[in-house]
């Protein structure tokens, strides 16, 4: 029998050959590809989601910021064809005697923050308690409460049903964006000297402001029954009745009558009417420090791949051997092994936008989301464009172009990762202008492009195969930074860092250990400061 | 069920086009296998790692080809995967040229059922198995086998021409033994 005969006798009888697995295998494979998927699916869209969280909470922060900086000024019609217009005045002061002799119509009503109950014991009584009837009640007074200080203001005002419709305009309440204590200042230091906030209400065209100060928390005094220092004109009637007065230094209610002639309906504010609409809520002067910071980060350094163990930054031959590697058994003593040309080091890059957040009063935590590039450089030989079997750690592969494994040119590895940054600030002094700070931190990152070459040794030959590359990859990272024009609007950090990839850069198929590892400057820039 | 329907149907994740493909195959390939383990169940574990690897890569696969040697391939990479990270495999797995085993040059015909054969070719020392598997089954050149397992060419002719040898003669016996006893069987 022949050579051939025998090995053709011994494929077909293998090629029927035939076993029954276990059921426990089908079993095993349906539950791993089921999770294998699941979790690709997964890390696709953590990116997204993080992107779109950080994108919603900007646009969200903006807003907010926006309405407490900016004067605003928003129309609307009623359906009794007035305008309504809503106002975030410069902050009103109180005014003299003389200048609310000038206002002698002037109808207006203050809110009051009486409770429900107690308007509508008064209600129907006579015409005071008539005229009660047409100023909000419990719930639709001034609310000098937290959210009017964070934003928010109340605008509802619900009125005796009976009057409801000519009362309308009396319920648009305006109420100032409570400003940090700083710009309030600003607004008031020519007048007043001292720290306030405004809250106006403005009911019908006529608009009434209440001035109040920025305070945290008011006198008991305030929140009760008592009677808060409230500056009317001289002869309005509310003055008249001797509701001024409230001796609070810091708590004033103006009304402003400027806009109040034409009011039809003058109803007055009894003493207890006045009393109640004193605020009951503190006001949150400031934003609280500890809210998001936006920025950028540019990193700029060197890449270099670093082999063998977590802690062996030893520099060795650094192309991947990966055809022979993996799939190498023991090799025969003789063997000769040909070795790929050294890798140089490469440029890498990194930019991220980064939410940023402090801890501890010295600590802050970042989180971000950013895109890196990785450089390394070999030498190589020509580009040769013929079809070429070579071995990788799924078996034998045709390769459509290589390169000679020469030395004549430079080739670029490029590595393109989206990464995640995951980062822990420590202030490490207490200067407010240079402030010092570690960082520590890890990161997780999916390759999402490469022309990484890789050695073949059988053939003596590079070729690209980007499924030999780990897609996932955790690094961790660490650096000293300086702070630099922390008084500026976008205030920038400086500092050094470096980054380690725990990750094996290439497919766990194969067998070598291969870390991507780099440092460089970074430069961050805070975008909103607090 | 046409094949490349049913790829198509597996991309998308149907349960029951995966289930189908693996009743398919899963048969033949299990004795795939089995002729580079030394066990039924790192047969089944190799089978096991192979199909996880054909569904999870099946995107890769070009309908140009035939399916059933995409996946064959597979199994066989995974199973060379398999011998290498597994050490009971790795200490009987030596390619040095050792002349522990007579040649014979008589050739025997293959008259042994293919189990008996498979459990043959297992009985070989791991490295001889796995390049005889390479080149009399899936029909490797040496030059192949020689990158696939990262040997010199001559090294895989040499083991092979010496897995063979112990082969045949293992069969030369088995035969004579064969014909001695049906020699002495009282005819009926």
């Amino acid at each position: 029998m022949s050579d051939h005969q025998f090995e053709r006798n011994v494929q077909q009888k293998m090629d029927e050959f035939r076993l029954h697995p276990s059921e426990a295998v089908w079993t095993n494979v349906e539950k791993k590809i089921r999770v294998q998927k699941r979790r690709r699916k997964g890390l696709f869209w953590i990116p997204v989601l993080l992107l779109l969280t950080a994108v919603g909470y900007q646009i969200f922060t903006l807003k907010e910021i926006n309405n407490s900086t900016s004067t605003q000024v928003a129309t609307k019609k009623t359906s009794n064809g007035h305008d309504i217009t809503k106002t975030n005045p410069a902050p009103i002061l109180p005014k003299s005697k003389s200048e609310n002799n000038e206002k002698d119509n002037t109808r207006n009503r203050l809110a009051a923050s009486k409770s429900e109950k107690e308007l509508q014991s008064k209600e129907g009584h006579s015409k005071e308690g008539q005229s009660k009837s047409n100023k909000p009640q419990s719930g639709s007074n001034i609310y000098l409460n937290p959210e009017a200080a964070s934003g928010t203001y109340n605008n509802e005002f619900p009125v005796d049903p009976g009057r409801k419709q000519k009362n309308e305009l009396n319920q648009v309440l305006i109420i100032n964006k409570i400003t940090s204590k700083k710009t309030l200042n600003t607004q008031h230091s020519n007048r007043m000297g001292n720290k306030k906030a405004t809250v106006t209400e403005i009911f019908s065209p006529k608009s009434l402001q209440i001035t109040a100060p920025l305070k945290r928390n008011l006198p008991d005094s305030i929140k009760g029954s008592e009677t808060n220092n409230i500056q009317r004109p001289v002869d309005d009637p509310i003055a008249d009745k001797g509701v001024n007065n409230i001796n609070n230094p810091e708590t004033k209610i103006t009304e402003d009558t400027s806009n109040h002639d034409n009011l039809g309906d003058i109803q007055q504010l009894s003493n207890e009417e006045v009393n109640s609409m004193t605020p009951s809520v503190s006001i949150p002067v400031q934003r609280t420090k500890r809210s998001w910071q936006w920025g950028i980060l540019f990193h700029a350094g060197v890449n270099k791949i670093a082999e063998g163990g977590l802690l062996n930054f030893e520099n060795k031959d650094m192309v991947q051997v990966v055809a022979a590697e993996s799939f190498s058994l023991p090799l025969p003593r003789n063997a000769v092994i040909q070795k790929p040309s050294a890798i140089s080091p490469g440029m890498a890059i990194r930019i991220k936008g980064f939410a940023r957040k402090e801890l501890r009063k010295k600590i802050h935590g970042s989180l971000g989301i950013g895109y890196g590039l990785y450089k390394t450089q070999i030498r190589v030989g020509e580009l040769v464009q013929s079809n070429q079997a070579v071995m990788t750690s799924r078996g034998l592969m045709d390769v459509q172009g290589y390169y000679r494994a020469e030395q004549n040119e430079m080739y670029t590895n490029n590595f393109h990762f989206i990464e995640i940054p995951l980062e822990m600030e420590y202030k490490l002094n207490k200067k407010r202008q240079m402030p010092v700070s570690i960082h520590i931190g890890a990161t997780y990152a999916r390759l999402i492009s490469t022309n990484a070459l890789h050695y073949d040794r059988n053939t003596r030959l590079y070729y690209k195969d980007k499924t030999l590359i780990n897609k996932n990859q955790i690094g961790v990272a660490g650096g000293l930074s300086i702070g630099l024009l922390q008084s500026s609007k976008h205030p920038l950090t400086i500092g050094s860092s470096f980054h380690y990839r725990l990750s094996n850069l290439h497919h766990r198929d194969v067998f070598t250990k291969k870390r991507l590892l780099s440092a460089g400057i970074d430069v961050r820039m805070l975008l909103k400061k607090n | 069920m046409d094949q490349q329907r049913l790829v198509k149907d597996c991309l998308k994740g149907l349960p029951q086009a995966q289930s189908r493909l693996y009743e398919l195959f899963s048969e033949s390939m299990l004795g795939v296998c089995y002729r580079y383990t030394k066990s039924m169940a790192d047969a089944e574990d190799v089978l096991q790692d192979g199909f996880i690897k054909v569904f999870l890569n099946l995107h890769q696969y070009k309908s140009q080809g035939e399916l059933g040697g995409w996946i064959r391939r597979i199994m066989v990479n995974t199973a060379l995967n398999f011998l290498k990270k597994n050490r009971p495999y790795q200490v009987d797995l030596s390619f040095e040229d050792t002349s522990l085993h007579p040649v014979s040059t008589d050739d025997p015909e293959v008259k042994i059922n293919t189990k008996e054969l498979a459990e043959m070719i297992r009985q070989l020392p791991t490295g001889y198995q796995t390049i005889f598997n390479l080149h009399a089954v899936e029909g490797f050149s040496h030059v192949e086998i020689g990158k696939m397992l990262g040997i010199n060419e001559g090294t895989s002719r040499s083991q092979y021409a010496r897995a063979r040898a112990l082969l045949i003669d293992w069969l030369n016996r088995q035969q004579s033994d064969y014909k001695k006893e049906s020699y002495v069987r009282p005819s009926i």
